[in-house]
Parts: structure tokens; C-alpha cells; sequence
């Protein structure tokens, strides 16, 4: 790809490694709890399946959403019907969601804090259709608690390791980045994008 | 199955805008494998630090639906070769910003029903 990158126009990186490309929902091939070690998805899906559904809370740019898509694949893997819907599109299209899903099926609504007002109508629409509903959320969406992203500098430390690992993020850099992203990781992985953009050699 | 792609003339991948994107596309396989056709897109597609965006801006048939590997009897991996030539492109020209980047990409699929779909993709500079 990096290809006649002399010849193309702009003065930015051909690819830049915390490019969204590579850090957006299922970009990554692991997603990792606080600490930084791997979750395992088999038994998040049991539970959740056990309980009738569950929710992944957390604040902007923690990997709710990453986590919501990773328990997707693996209900896919599982060979499960997966319906995914994003609560941007509005409550119509989460609603005409849980009514296509089949009973047994699996719902993954992702940005759920935007259906605020709605979640008593959804989660008796879930129950009626026999639907596992498993939304991401900023507060409470009524839904078992199935995780509550609360990532450390470590988390960040081993997405940028895997994202660029000549970058050689240290656990002091990582807490600063953090800390000045304000406790998003996303944001945290932005400034490393600006950082790369930076010290790209000028042409 | 594997497909590769290599974009011809050898060199850095550039071509003038509106200019045909040519090159050879090589797919290897193991025995006989049954496909409804192999497809070429021409695309491009934003990376950067905002929402992505892509588009299909030619799409051309590079084989009709058949077999690959029948061209020998017996075991052992077999290939085909494919000469191409897109008709060029005006815009988005390649861009490397420090925003948004444009990539355009030649990928290559080989359609087969309920399986699949092995692909490859090579990137190329518009300019």
C-alpha cells in the first residue's frame, strides 16, 4: 500500500498503525479486560443468555462497543442468530430489530444510552419474543450488568503493543495518555494517531 | 485457494488519473474448485481518524462462472493467470493527509455459493 506513496498528495502517513481502521469494533483480534488480559466471551454469553440479556456499561470510548461486537462473533461462531442494530438509527429500528430476531436469537444493540425512555417497552418486547438483548449503555438500561469497562493503563499499554509495537508504549506514558484523554482509551489512541502523524518524516 | 494480484507495468503501483489500471491476477488451487465468477473492483476507501467511507467505482467480470484447475488432471496445486484492464478513474485522486487518507484498492473475489469467498486486494495510486 505504501506503494508510490511519493507521488500521492497530502504530507500525512500512507497508514497511520491507531489509524480507525485498526482500532474500531472488531478490528482487533483480542479485547481485553481492565488489566489488560484477554475476556473470555464463551461464558460472558452464557451468562447473559442465562439471565435473559445483559448490558456492557462503561463511559465514551472504553471498548463497550468493541466488547458488544466481539460477544456478536462469538454467538456467531456459535452458530446463533445475531441481529445487530445501532440505537442512532432510532427506536423504530431497534424495535422492527427485536421483532425480525428469531426466539432463541441474540440482539446486540449497540449505543443503547440513546434509548433512554424506551427500555421498559424493549425489554418487555425481548421477553415476549424470547430474545437475548445485550446492549452497550453509558447508565443503567434495566439489563443485568454483564461488564463494566473501567480501563487502566494497562488496557491501553496492550492495544497500542498490538496496534504498533515499535512504539514501545511504557505504563508511565500509557497513565499519562489516559489521564489526558480524560479515561478514554479512543481518545487516548487519537492522540497516539496525532503523535505518529508528527513525527512522520516530512516529504 | 489462494489469489494473488500483481499490478503491471512492475513499479511503484501509479497511474495518472483516468489512465487504465492494468495487471495480472494469479489464482491457485488445490484440484478442481467450482466458482459463479470471478469479480474486480476498483475502489477507494478513507482511513484516518474519522467515520470510514468506501466506494466501488468499477466492477468488471474477470471470469464467467466455472472451474478452475481443470486445465491439468491429478494432484498438486494448479493456477490460472489473468491479464486486466480497468477503465481509469477521475476522483478522488490518492491522498495522504494527516486527517483523512484515501487508498484505492484492486480487489479480487472469486464468487462461490454458501462458502467463503476467497479475495485479495493490492493497493494502486491514483494521481
Amino acid at each position: 500500500m505504501t506503494a508510490g506513496r511519493g507521488r500521492a498528495l497530502g504530507r500525512g502517513l500512507a497508514r497511520n498503525p491507531f489509524g480507525a481502521e485498526r482500532v474500531e469494533p472488531g478490528a482487533l483480534a483480542f479485547i481485553s479486560d481492565d488489566d489488560g488480559a484477554p475476556i473470555h466471551l464463551g461464558p460472558m454469553l452464557d451468562r447473559a443468555r442465562a439471565r435473559g440479556g445483559g448490558e456492557i456499561r462503561g463511559r465514551h470510548g472504553t471498548g463497550k462497543s468493541a466488547l458488544l461486537y466481539a460477544l456478536a462473533q462469538e454467538a456467531e461462531r456459535q452458530e446463533h442468530a445475531v441481529t445487530r442494530v445501532r440505537a442512532n438509527t432510532g427506536r423504530r429500528a431497534v424495535l422492527a430489530a427485536l421483532r425480525r430476531a428469531p426466539p432463541g436469537g441474540l440482539v446486540c444493540i449497540d449505543s443503547g444510552e440513546r434509548l433512554c425512555g424506551s427500555w421498559w417497552l424493549l425489554r418487555r418486547l425481548a421477553r415476549r419474543r424470547r430474545v437475548t438483548v445485550i446492549t452497550t449503555a453509558h447508565r443503567t438500561a434495566g439489563l443485568p450488568l454483564l461488564h463494566d469497562r473501567r480501563p487502566t493503563a494497562r488496557t491501553l499499554q496492550e492495544i497500542a503493543r498490538a496496534l504498533c509495537p515499535q512504539r514501545g508504549l511504557n505504563a508511565e506514558q500509557a497513565a499519562r495518555l489516559l489521564e489526558q484523554a480524560g479515561g478514554s482509551v479512543r481518545d487516548a489512541l487519537w492522540l497516539l494517531y496525532d503523535e505518529a502523524e508528527t513525527r512522520a518524516p516530512r516529504r | 485457494m489462494s489469489v494473488t494480484i500483481t499490478i503491471r507495468p512492475a513499479g511503484d503501483g501509479v497511474f495518472e488519473r483516468g489512465s487504465p489500471v492494468t495487471g495480472e491476477v494469479e489464482l491457485s488451487c488445490q484440484g478442481r474448485l467450482s466458482h459463479s465468477g470471478v469479480k474486480l473492483e476498483l475502489l477507494w476507501e478513507t482511513s484516518g481518524k474519522g467515520t470510514r467511507d468506501s466506494k466501488v467505482a468499477r466492477e468488471i467480470d474477470l471470469l464467467p462462472p466455472g472451474e478452475l484447475g481443470i486445465a491439468m488432471a491429478g494432484p498438486g496445486e494448479q493456477s490460472t493467470r489473468v491479464p486486466f484492464s480497468v477503465p481509469g478513474v477521475e476522483a478522488p485522486l490518492t491522498y495522504h493527509g494527516t486527517l483523512i487518507k484515501i487508498e484505492w484498492l484492486v480487489r479480487v473475489r472469486v464468487l462461490r455459493k454458501l462458502r467463503f469467498d476467497p479475495k485479495n486486494e493490492a493497493g494502486v495510486v491514483i494521481v
